[in-house]
């Protein structure tokens, strides 16, 4: 690990964006793909890029930025995996259009956790219990390692490959 | 043209048709302002709790990615660690020249020749393992086996030291 004294002023810069916008990204990709995992991958790029770009960056609207490219980063996205955003029938439109919108925060957390569990529970051993702890209990693969007394090197790549699955397997019910 | 605040309460509460997302973020993709304006209000509501090690994992990849690779270095501090490098190596395959010969000698003397075997044939001097043998007898052939043992362990232990160092 580095220390923060050895980061140059650039990667201060960076760590600091990242670490107040993160979620911000991560928000705004999993909006856009719908999709849990797909919403990582995008995160990662969109910071991926953020990095190559902060020379040109003026330090000015910092959340547009980031927001910019990850909207970017995820329309990409959607047109390479020929997704659409998922389609809102006219009619049901205008019929919630009357109705007060429902408190969407608490539901969207909810309903996400829901799902990982779902989702993560249903993958064969040794997936199942590296994805649940991974994903719905927010443990670290370091945390997991610690308690399993498995290697990190494992949990990582056991970690990766419970993700791969799952991307696959939520782009599947995606078509259905 | 940019987005109007309607617009951005319809696309935060899902009450836009396909299109109109798509427009809207079109726009937003070439927009930083109203990028500006869809974070201030993402950041109003509730964010998604994030993969535990989303943070880390792309640290990785760009700050501390850069920081592993080695610094400019001035050329003859360069040039020094290579000729170091180089010494090292030839070090390690002298080494390794040096077991495999020791063990092909081992391989190829006469067991007879041997401290502790009491026949020149090696089949009757294991077969005399099994039958009567003195202590000391026994205890040179374990010797002679470790021996064997230690030797091949060298050879393959110097053989990958050597391959390391060459990859490096
Ligand atoms: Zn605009």
């Amino acid at each position: 690990m580095v220390l923060k004294e050895e980061m140059s002023e650039n990667d201060k810069k960076f760590a600091e964006m990242l670490e107040k916008y993160e979620k911000l990204a991560f928000s705004v990709c999993y909006k856009m793909t719908g999709n849990y995992f797909d919403a990582e991958d995008m995160t990662q790029e969109t910071f991926l890029s953020v990095y190559k770009s902060l020379e040109s960056f003026d330090g000015n609207n910092p959340g547009g930025f980031i927001t910019r490219i990850a909207v970017n980063k995820c329309l990409d996205y959607l047109k390479r995996a020929e997704k659409r955003i998922v389609p809102v029938e006219d009619e049901v439109l205008v019929q919630n259009a009357s109705c007060v919108p429902p408190p969407e925060h608490e539901m969207i957390q909810n309903e996400t956790r829901h799902q990982l569990l779902v989702v993560c529970g249903g993958l064969k051993p040794p997936y199942n219990e590296v994805a649940t702890q991974y994903y719905c209990n927010g443990k670290t693969a370091a945390q997991i390692a610690d308690s399993s007394g498995k290697k990190l090197k494992t949990v990582q790549t056991q970690i990766r490959r419970a993700k791969e699955m799952l991307q696959k397997k939520i782009r599947k019910e995606d078509l259905v | 043209m940019h987005i109007t605040k309607e617009q951005l309460n319809h696309y935060i509460s899902d009450r836009m048709t396909q299109i109109e997302q798509l427009n809207f973020l079109e726009h937003i993709s070439k927009c930083e302002f109203c990028a500006g304006k869809l974070a201030d209000a993402m950041l109003k509501k509730e964010l998604v709790f994030t993969p535990p090690d989303l943070k880390d994992n792309i640290l990785e990849q760009t700050v501390y990615k850069k920081t592993t690779t080695p610094v400019k270095l001035p050329q003859e501090i360069v040039m020094a660690r290579v000729r170091k490098k180089q010494r090292e190596f030839w070090m390690y395959t002298a080494k390794v020249a040096f077991a495999v010969c020791a063990a092909v000698t081992m391989i190829m003397m006469p067991v007879g020749t041997l401290p502790g075997s009491s026949d020149g044939n090696y089949k009757e001097s294991r077969l005399s393992l099994t039958k009567e043998i003195t202590e000391e007898e026994a205890r040179n052939n374990v010797k002679i086996l470790d021996l064997f043992r230690n030797t091949s362990a060298k050879i393959s232990d110097d053989v990958s030291k050597a391959l390391n160092l060459y990859k490096k």
